[in-house]
Order: structure tokens, then C-alpha cells, then sequence
């Protein structure tokens, strides 16, 4: 009984902690909704202040608005375009990608791989001149093919990834498959692929986060407002010269944020749920 | 298995593009520069094409920074101008954060919109390197009309003789004061014509003595302004108008006299008179400011800034003009421009962009819509128009009587920053921090900005 | 645990098997290395070029061969400064995510039905990214009468400083932010745990080892590509960190919070001086690039794969190595 007793204990202390603690984490998020139901000029004087006074969803109007008759329903529109087509490409790429970096033995495999990390250390910065000429060059401006395409070849920082779950994968499976008259493609579609679905829902978030947040490739790419993404036209709220509408910036921001966290509890049963545990009792 | 085949086939293509990459990957440099090379040609021929996609059929991009409502009220004011013109607008507004950075991308794909609005700290670059033009010819051939502006008031235009921009409105400095303190410590307002950064001093520790309110440090994320007002009171520029070099570097009563107004900031500091810095840095929001929230008497802003900060305080907060140093000879004030209009070297139809700024600059239904969101118009006409309009609410009314008043006591406004100043003026903020942490003292900010100063400004 | 040796593949079956395998290889990575030719490796070395060149963007750049560099490293003050802070910021504040993500990886691996729950909710801080609301309310909550300081004086410490812009303090106060935002590592971890067959659990239970042995003997081990993983990726963002620094104090007060990355924004597109950005770029990944060739270096001695005796991967290791040394 007593064991019994201080196991209920231990699960309630663990909830009450967990809580706690999550309940810090998540504070911010927690004061920007609430904020955005409240009257935009006091959002910045009552920041003490959890819960508004008076409920009003005039914010969520007037945010929803746009700027000059361009509504967020663009914004959201194009983009759902860029990241949808940018992640599905994405992780077919990175996954191929990690799969031949890993698994077959090629030359300039190593060469290769080194640039890949390499291209890593350099900030972003520096490279969006270059870029913006090649991406100029194309005619590309003012499409979504600059945000898009280049994600088809994946990106070094999921084939890295995906490369290390693969490491976890044991050898000996490939040899059986390869005995038994399994191709590699075969073999990455057929055996792989089930085994590192833990690692591809992963790069799907992270993939879909980081499009939807990207700010810097959307800016100076897109120059016509009914082209804009969310993260852009949520940067047009506020401006230091003049006031800012707080309370539809937030109330966008909000909106904004839906899709990545709806995301995120359908895809995280395959984190955790990984099929990785069958057939690797090697 | 035919599967096979086909992928072979693909992989052979793979290949050929692997091997293209090793061939590329092992000349590097020859093949960057003629690739670079290709791509710069390749832009060349593709500009047309591309300008076709962001301006449909030759319509005229407008690009600007601003908030929602400066989006708004301008796209409204262009849209009544294209439906009475037959001309066609594509509208490239963006936060001021990232602004400039859209813009130098864009340039190096000589893609810059058709009309740009400027800063006064970048309009330099831009003249300088032929990336707006001189619009000295359409104020000539009168498509830009400036008789309602006079040409005094164009002299913050210039950059190098040339025209880079026309002036969306003015702006300038001022201490702004809570007028409830005032009569609460039951001091008067001070007549702000002739007086001294000591005599602002001492009536902040009047304030503070009798309510215990202190008044907000001079400019405290803006060094600039506040020691060139100063700088100004000796009657120099703070920058030569070759814009490369201080004219007052030499002149050991000029330094002399900011490091003692610093070293007084310091003083105030410590005596709890002005806010603790660590107070002030510390703000983000309009609405966290003491000012706005009546915990400071007084707080040097500019002029534009007022009717926000206004707004948030549910009180007009009262204007003075600016102190000048203890020594100082002549008021320290200046107008500077707001921001500029300015015409992109890429315009393919300058004259028709031309009628499009007059219009913003002149016209007074534009005007009814935008209102002093830029700065305060420089044209006369319509700022007697908005001194009467309803819909300007009183703070922006006091603003305008302000600029007024200044624009009595100074001549001209201010030409645009020089090359290189951004950076000058940023070694400035950080040494008058230090000041104000106790770091250092005001002399070692004045030698070390004058010495910085001088090997970052252009040296031709 | 996969130890059997297996060199039986490859060597033996001529040159077909290798030209097969090449096209294979150049088949998978094929979409990558298109793009990275596309549109990487030109912008790469254009930086190189730029970086030898004064480059205002505005107009045509002018070669000026190692003058960016001597000036980094003669004259500019900012740029030393800079440094020392990012270094110092990666050395306290990796570790301290690694570690946070880790633990709370490992608590939210449990089967409850809450816990899908309380994963959204500690992942989400990381989706708030460089958000304005974020940072009005590390300022809120990190100012002079701020909801830190009032906590510390219901505990009986009295405080006034206003952290975030405290010249000693308000580094710490973007390094707890971006501590405060560990969801990705922690995804990853948890991910990489799940992957650990739980056959090795029951081995080890049935075995009667403990959880601190277990957790030492198998989790850490199992799990150790993925923290390698985490360890790389997590200082080569904490090297370029920026957007935390920026919209938190932009790089004040007294340039105390100027992370290299932040200046180096400042110097290309603020003071239009690309050329000189591109060169910090360099002197950047030279200095990541040398830390991340340690890890990598050290890796063979903790980080442990499951097909680590398979030659293949052995032999890549060791070339790697060679390569870069």
C-alpha cells in the first residue's frame, strides 16, 4: 500500500511541477493572446495585467484588415504556398541526401560532406547579395521560387540529422536486405525511411517553423504586398516614428502562430511514437 | 527490371551534374568571377523582364517604411491620384527595420523602385553612388513646384550640389515638458530663447527637490542630437559641409563645453535629478517612458514624436526649444528633413515620378490624408490648411506652431548626414553612454569621438 | 549491440560495385548538390572576394586586398569586443541548453496522457522566436521594478538593478533567453531517445542495473550521435546568435550585449560596408569551423554508433579528420 501511495504521490508532484514550470515557459504566449483581446492603447500600459478588463475582438478585426486593402487572408494564402511546397521538398531532399552521405560509398562522399558543414559557418548575411543577383538573374524576383526551390535540395542542417539517426540504424540490415536482392533505393524506401520517421517528423516541424518564420529570404524577394507572407506583414505593424497597434499586431501574431502549434500535436505521435523499436533487435 | 533503368538514367544525369560540380569545385576562383560575371549580364538583360513582373504594364513602384497607418493613408492618396491620372501604382512598403537593407539588395540588381522614400542618414549614399538622380531638372521644367516651399527651406536637399530628394516634411528638437509638474512644483515655464544647459539643470533640480520628480536624461539613445544642438550653440555645424570632418574638432572651447554639459548629465545622475540610465535604456514602447506615464518632467525628443507621447499621457505635453551650452554664442536649434522623396536612377519615367512627389509634397487632398505623419509639410499653404483642419488633433497643431516658432530663430535646414556619419554617430551614443554609466567622463567621450570621428569620416 | 564486424562488403567485388555505388551516391545526394551549386557555392565565394574588397553595395566593389582584415584586427575596437562576448555567450549558454534540453527530454519521455500536452507546451517558447512579445516582456519582467526583482524581494533579497540594461547583467539576460528557448535540442533528444530500442532496457533490468547505470550505460551511449549532433548544430547557431540579441537590446547597453553576428549586420547593411562584413564572415567560420574540427575530432572517443566497427564508416571518420588537418 504504501508503495502504492507514494507512487500516486510521485506522479502528482511530477504533474504539479511539470505545470509549473510549463506554465513559465509558455507565460509569454499566454500574455500575447490575453493582450490581444485587449483595447490596442492599453496593451502596453497594463502589462501587468493578465486578463483585459473588456473582452473585445475589434484588434482581430483590424489586423485581419491588412494594410491598404491587402488582407491577411493573402498573407496566410501565400504563406501556407511557400512552406508547404518548400518543407515536402525539403525532407525528400535531406532524407536522400543523409541516406547517400551515410550508406553508399562514393567518391567525393567526404568532400562533399565537409562543404555541406562548411556552409553551415557562414552567416546568412554575407550571402544574400550574391544570392539576390543569382535569384535576379533567374527572373525570380517577386515569385516564391527563391523560397522555394532552393529548399529542394534539402537543408545541412536535416541531412545532418537525419544522417545521425541512420548511424543508430545497425549495417547488419542492410547486408540481410542486400542478400536477399534489396537495391539500395529499395532498401532506403522499403527499410530505411519506416525506421527514421522520428527523424523526418522532426525536420518537418523545424522545416515548417522555420519557413513560416523566415523573414529575411521572404523580404527581399517579395517586393508586391499581395506576394507578402505572414512574417512580413507582421513586421508592418510597427514602426518607431509613429504608434504602434499593438493589440492587432498581437492578434495577428496569434493567428500566426495557430498553424505551426496544430503542426506540431499532429506530427509529434511520430517523434515519439517511433516505429524505430520493430526490427532492430539487431 | 525496367525500374532500374530508368533510375540509371536519372542517375546518369545526377552525375553529369556532379561532375559539372567538381569541375567548378576545383577552379573556384576563375569560375566565381566569371560566374559572378554571368550573373551580373544575365541581370543586365533580364531587368526589363523582371521589372515587368513587379510593376504590371509600367506602373510606378512606390516604396516606403512605416506603420499601418502610413501604409494606409498613403496607398489611399496615391489611388486618388492614379484614378485621376491614368498612370498605375504597385505599392512596396516594408518595416523600417529591414528597409534599407531591401533597398541595397535591390540595387546591386539595379532594381530599385521607381520612387523612394529616403532617410537623411542614407540619402548620401544613395546621391553619392548615382543611385537616385538630381531632380534639379524637374523642378526646372516645374513638375515639381516649390514656389509654395521657398528655396531656403530645399537646402537640407542637397547632396554635392545635386538635388538627391525632396523634403516630406521637417521635424526638429525639443524639450518636452509635463506642464502639470510645472505647476505642481509651482515653477514657471522658462523662456526657452536664450537659455543655458545649466539654467534646464538647475530647474530640473528645482522639480525634482519640490515633487521629487526627475526629469529624463538629454537624448540619452540618441547622442546626436543633443550634443549638436549643443555643438550648434558656438555657431558651427556639427559636421563640415564636405561632410569629412568635425569643423569644431580643433576648437578646444567647443569639446570643452559639450564634455562639461556631459559631465553635468553625470552629476544629475548621481543626484537622482535625472532618471538612472539603467531606467531609460531599459524601455522599449512609448508607453514605458517616464514621460509618458508622468514620472518625468521634462525629456528632449523630437518635435515628431510629441504628439504620440502625447497621446499615451492623455495630455499635450509642452515644447521648448532646445538649451544652448553655457558658453554658447546662438541658439543650438536646427530643422532637419524628416525623410526625403527621392527618384531611383532605374526610373524609366522620371518626369511622370516627378508629377507623383509634387503631388505628395503639394497637393492638399494628399495632404488631408497623410497630415504630418512625415514631418511638418514645408509647404506654406498647407500648413495653414492643417493648422485649421479639424481632423488634426491638437498635439499635432502644437507641433506645427512649434516648427514654426523654430523655423523664426533658425535658416535653412539642415543638409542630409555625410558618408560614414552612421557610424560616427553610433561611436558617439556609445561614449555618451559611458558617460552616463559613470565610465568615463565628458572629455574622454568629446577626444575619443573627435579622434574616431576622424578616421571614420571619409578622408578626401 | 551491432558489434559484429562486417567488412565483407564492398572491397572484393571489383569495379562495377564502385561505379555503382558512385552513381547511386550522386543519385541521393543528387538534389542537394545541385542546389548547393546553384545556389550556394558562388554566394560563397563571391563573400570570399567581397571580403578583399571595399563593397558598399551601392556601387560596383574596389579590391583592396587585406585591408578589411588588418583594420579587424589593428583598429577596431568593437571587433575584439565582440568576439570575447560571443565566445563567452557559446561557453555558457550551449552547455546550459544542452543539458536543460536533455533532462527535460528525458521527463517528457514517459507514456502519461498529459505529456503530448506539456511537450507543446515546453517546445513553444521556441516558436515565439524573435516575437516583439517576447521581448516587451523580458523587458518587463527583467526591468527595475520588474517582475524578477519583485520576486527576489518577496524572497528577502533586496534588488534594484535593472538587468537588462545593467552593463554586467545583460548579457545574462539574453543568454536565459536563449536557454529559455531549448524546444529544438529538446525535440531532437527526444526523438533520438525513442529510437533506443527497448530491448536494451529490459536487458539492462532484467540485468538489475539501476537507473543511474542505465541512463550512463545505455541511454548516454545510445543517444550519444544525437548529442553529438545537438552539441555541432547548437554552436554553430550559438556563434551566429542575433535576432535574440537584437530585439532584446540591440546590442546595448555599452555595447555589452554586441554579439559578433549582430555587429557584423551593422557593419554590412548599417554602415554600407559589405566588404568589411564579409570579411568577419571568414575570420567567424574560421573560428567555428576550429571549434566545430575539435568536436569532431573528439568524437571518436564518446561518440558511439551503432555501426561504429563497420568499415565504411570508420574509414570516413578518419579521412575527415586527415583532410581538415
Amino acid at each position: 500500500m504504501s508503495r502504492k501511495a507514494r507512487k500516486i504521490w510521485g506522479t502528482v508532484l511530477f504533474h504539479v511541477i511539470i505545470c509549473l514550470i510549463g506554465i513559465i515557459m509558455i507565460y509569454p504566449l499566454i500574455w500575447m493572446f490575453f493582450s490581444s483581446f485587449k483595447e490596442s492603447s492599453k496593451v502596453m500600459t497594463t502589462v501587468g495585467q493578465l486578463i483585459p478588463d473588456k473582452w473585445d475582438i475589434q484588434n482581430y478585426i483590424n489586423g485581419w484588415a491588412g494594410f491598404g486593402g491587402t488582407t491577411f487572408a493573402t498573407f496566410f494564402k501565400n504563406s501556407f504556398i511557400v512552406t508547404i511546397l518548400s518543407v515536402i521538398g525539403n525532407i525528400i531532399a535531406s532524407a536522400m541526401a543523409a541516406y547517400g552521405f551515410t550508406r553508399i560509398r562514393f567518391k567525393g562522399r567526404n568532400f562533399f560532406f565537409i562543404c555541406m558543414i562548411i556552409t553551415m559557418m557562414v552567416p546568412s548575411q554575407v550571402l544574400v547579395v550574391p544570392q539576390y543577383l543569382i535569384f535576379h538573374g533567374l527572373g525570380w524576383v517577386n515569385t516564391f521560387l527563391p523560397l522555394i526551390v532552393p529548399e529542394w535540395g534539402g537543408r545541412a542542417f536535416f541531412i545532418f540529422m537525419i544522417m545521425q539517426f541512420m548511424a543508430g540504424i545497425p549495417k547488419d540490415l542492410d547486408e540481410a536486405a542486400e542478400i536477399d536482392g534489396c537495391g539500395k533505393i529499395k532498401l532506403f524506401t522499403n527499410i530505411i525511411l519506416p525506421l527514421i520517421v522520428p527523424a523526418l517528423a522532426t525536420s518537418a516541424i523545424f522545416g515548417f517553423y522555420w519557413k513560416w518564420d523566415d523573414f529575411m529570404g521572404s523580404l527581399l524577394y517579395l517586393n508586391s504586398p499581395d506576394k507578402y507572407t505572414v512574417s512580413i506583414a507582421l513586421k508592418l505593424f510597427s514602426d518607431p516614428t509613429s504608434v504602434t497597434d499593438y493589440g492587432a499586431m498581437f492578434a495577428m501574431c496569434v493567428l500566426s502562430l495557430l498553424p505551426v502549434i496544430i503542426l506540431f500535436l499532429f506530427t509529434q505521435k511520430y517523434i515519439v511514437e517511433g516505429i524505430a523499436t520493430q526490427g532492430l533487435k539487431g | 527490371m525496367k525500374a532500374q533503368r530508368i533510375i540509371a538514367a536519372a542517375m546518369a544525369g545526377a552525375m553529369a551534374a556532379g561532375l559539372t560540380a567538381c569541375g567548378s569545385g576545383s577552379s573556384t576562383q576563375t569560375t566565381t568571377t566569371g560566374a559572378a560575371a554571368t550573373t551580373k549580364a544575365a541581370a543586365n538583360t533580364t531587368t526589363a523582364a523582371a521589372s515587368g513582373t513587379t510593376g504590371d504594364n509600367g506602373a510606378i513602384r512606390v516604396a516606403w517604411w512605416g506603420s499601418q497607418g502610413r501604409n494606409n493613408s498613403t496607398i489611399e492618396a496615391l489611388d486618388a491620384y492614379a484614378a485621376k491620372n491614368n498612370v498605375t501604382f504597385s505599392y512596396e512598403y516594408n518595416s523600417w527595420s529591414s528597409y534599407f537593407e531591401t533597398l541595397a539588395t535591390q540595387s546591386v540588381g539595379n532594381d530599385l523602385p521607381d520612387i523612394l522614400q529616403m532617410s537623411t542618414t542614407d540619402i548620401i549614399n544613395y546621391s553619392k553612388n548615382g543611385q537616385v538622380i538630381d531632380l534639379q531638372k524637374y523642378v526646372d521644367d516645374g513638375a515639381i513646384d516649390i514656389s509654395k516651399i521657398g528655396k531656403d527651406a530645399l537646402s537640407g536637399d542637397y547632396v554635392n550640389g545635386a538635388l538627391a530628394g525632396i523634403t516630406t516634411g521637417v521635424n526638429t528638437v525639443t524639450v518636452a515638458y509635463n506642464p502639470d509638474i510645472f505647476e505642481q512644483a509651482g515653477v514657471a515655464v522658462p523662456d526657452d530663447t536664450n537659455w543655458t544647459f545649466s539654467e534646464f539643470c538647475s530647474l530640473a533640480e528645482e522639480i525634482y527637490n519640490k515633487t521629487g520628480i526627475p526629469t529624463e536624461i538629454p537624448f540619452i539613445t540618441e547622442a546626436r542630437w543633443f550634443v549638436e544642438s549643443l555643438v550648434r550653440s558656438y555657431g558651427v555645424d556639427l559636421f563640415s559641409s564636405d561632410g569629412n570632418s568635425l569643423p569644431w574638432a580643433d576648437d578646444s572651447k567647443v569639446s570643452a563645453g559639450v564634455a562639461k554639459a556631459m559631465d553635468q548629465v553625470y552629476k544629475e545622475i548621481q543626484a537622482g535629478v535625472f532618471v538612472d540610465p539603467e531606467v531609460m535604456l531599459g524601455w522599449s514602447a512609448t508607453e514605458d517612458s517616464y514621460i509618458a506615464t508622468g514620472k518625468s518632467a521634462m525629456s528632449y525628443m523630437l518635435s515628431n514624436y510629441v504628439g504620440q507621447y502625447s497621446k499615451v499621457l492623455g495630455k499635450d505635453l509642452g515644447m521648448l526649444m532646445l538649451p544652448k551650452a553655457d558658453d554658447g554664442t546662438t541658439s543650438g536649434m536646427y530643422t532637419n528633413s524628416n525623410m526625403y522623396w527621392c527618384i531611383s536612377s532605374n526610373c524609366k519615367d522620371p518626369e511622370a515620378a516627378a508629377k507623383v512627389i509634387n503631388y505628395l509634397i503639394n497637393d492638399e487632398d494628399a495632404a488631408k490624408l497623410i497630415l504630418t505623419d512625415r514631418g511638418i509639410s514645408l509647404n506654406s499653404d498647407i500648413r495653414d490648411m492643417l493648422a485649421k483642419d479639424d481632423s488634426v488633433s491638437s498635439s499635432d497643431k502644437a507641433t506645427l506652431e512649434y516648427v514654426n516658432k523654430v523655423n523664426s530663430v533658425v535658416k535653412g535646414v539642415n543638409p542630409p548626414d555625410p558618408a560614414n556619419s552612421a557610424e560616427a554617430i553610433k561611436v558617439l551614443k556609445d561614449d555618451y553612454q559611458a558617460v552616463c554609466y559613470g565610465e568615463a567622463n565628458g572629455t574622454d567621450c568629446m577626444d575619443d569621438f573627435i579622434s574616431q570621428a576622424a578616421s571614420i569620416l571619409p578622408q578626401k | 549491440m551491432g558489434n559484429r564486424s562486417s567488412n565483407t562488403a564492398g572491397n572484393g567485388r571489383g569495379l562495377s560495385k564502385n561505379a555503382r555505388n558512385n552513381l547511386l551516391g550522386y543519385f541521393f545526394i543528387g538534389p542537394w548538390l545541385i542546389m548547393f551549386l546553384a545556389f550556394t557555392v558562388v554566394p560563397f565565394f563571391a563573400s570570399l572576394v567581397l571580403s578583399f574588397c571595399d563593397y558598399n553595395m551601392l556601387s560596383a566593389p574596389t579590391f583592396v586586398g587585406w585591408d578589411n582584415y588588418v583594420k579587424l584586427f589593428t583598429e577596431d575596437r568593437l571587433f575584439t569586443k565582440s568576439l570575447l562576448i560571443t565566445l563567452k555567450f557559446v561557453f555558457i549558454s550551449i552547455p546550459l541548453r544542452l543539458i536543460f534540453a536533455l533532462i527535460v527530454a528525458m521527463i517528457l519521455n514517459r507514456d502519461s496522457k498529459m505529456v503530448p500536452i506539456y511537450r507543446v507546451v515546453y517546445y513553444l517558447p521556441s516558436i515565439l522566436g524573435g516575437s516583439v512579445a517576447v521581448s516587451v516582456l523580458w523587458r518587463y519582467v527583467f526591468a527595475k521594478e520588474g517582475v524578477f526583482n519583485q520576486f527576489l524581494n518577496l524572497i528577502g533579497i533586496p534588488c534594484n538593478i535593472s538587468w537588462i540594461s545593467n552593463k554586467d547583467t545583460a548579457l545574462w539576460c539574453i543568454i536565459l533567453l536563449f536557454i529559455w528557448q531549448f524546444g529544438s535540442p529538446m525535440l531532437i533528444f527526444l526523438a533520438g531517445l525513442k529510437q533506443i530500442p527497448k530491448t536494451y532496457y529490459e536487458a539492462a533490468s532484467i540485468d538489475g542495473a539501476g537507473k543511474v547505470v542505465t541512463f550512463f550505460r545505455i541511454t548516454l551511449p545510445l543517444l550519444s550521435p544525437i548529442f553529438f549532433f545537438n552539441l555541432v548544430m547548437q554552436m554553430i547557431g550559438g556563434f551566429m546568435v542575433f535576432s535574440q540579441a537584437m530585439i532584446i537590446t540591440d546590442g546595448g547597453p555599452l555595447n555589452n550585449t554586441m554579439v559578433y553576428a549582430l555587429y557584423l549586420y551593422k557593419q554590412a547593411f548599417g554602415y554600407y560596408k559589405m566588404g568589411y562584413g564579409c570579411a568577419m564572415a571568414w575570420i567567424l567560420m574560421i573560428i567555428i569551423g576550429f571549434f566545430t574540427l575539435l568536436v569532431f575530432k573528439s568524437s571518436s572517443a564518446w561518440v558511439f554508433y551503432e555501426n561504429q566497427i563497420s568499415e565504411g564508416n570508420g574509414k570516413k571518420k578518419r579521412k575527415r579528420g586527415g583532410k581538415k588537418a
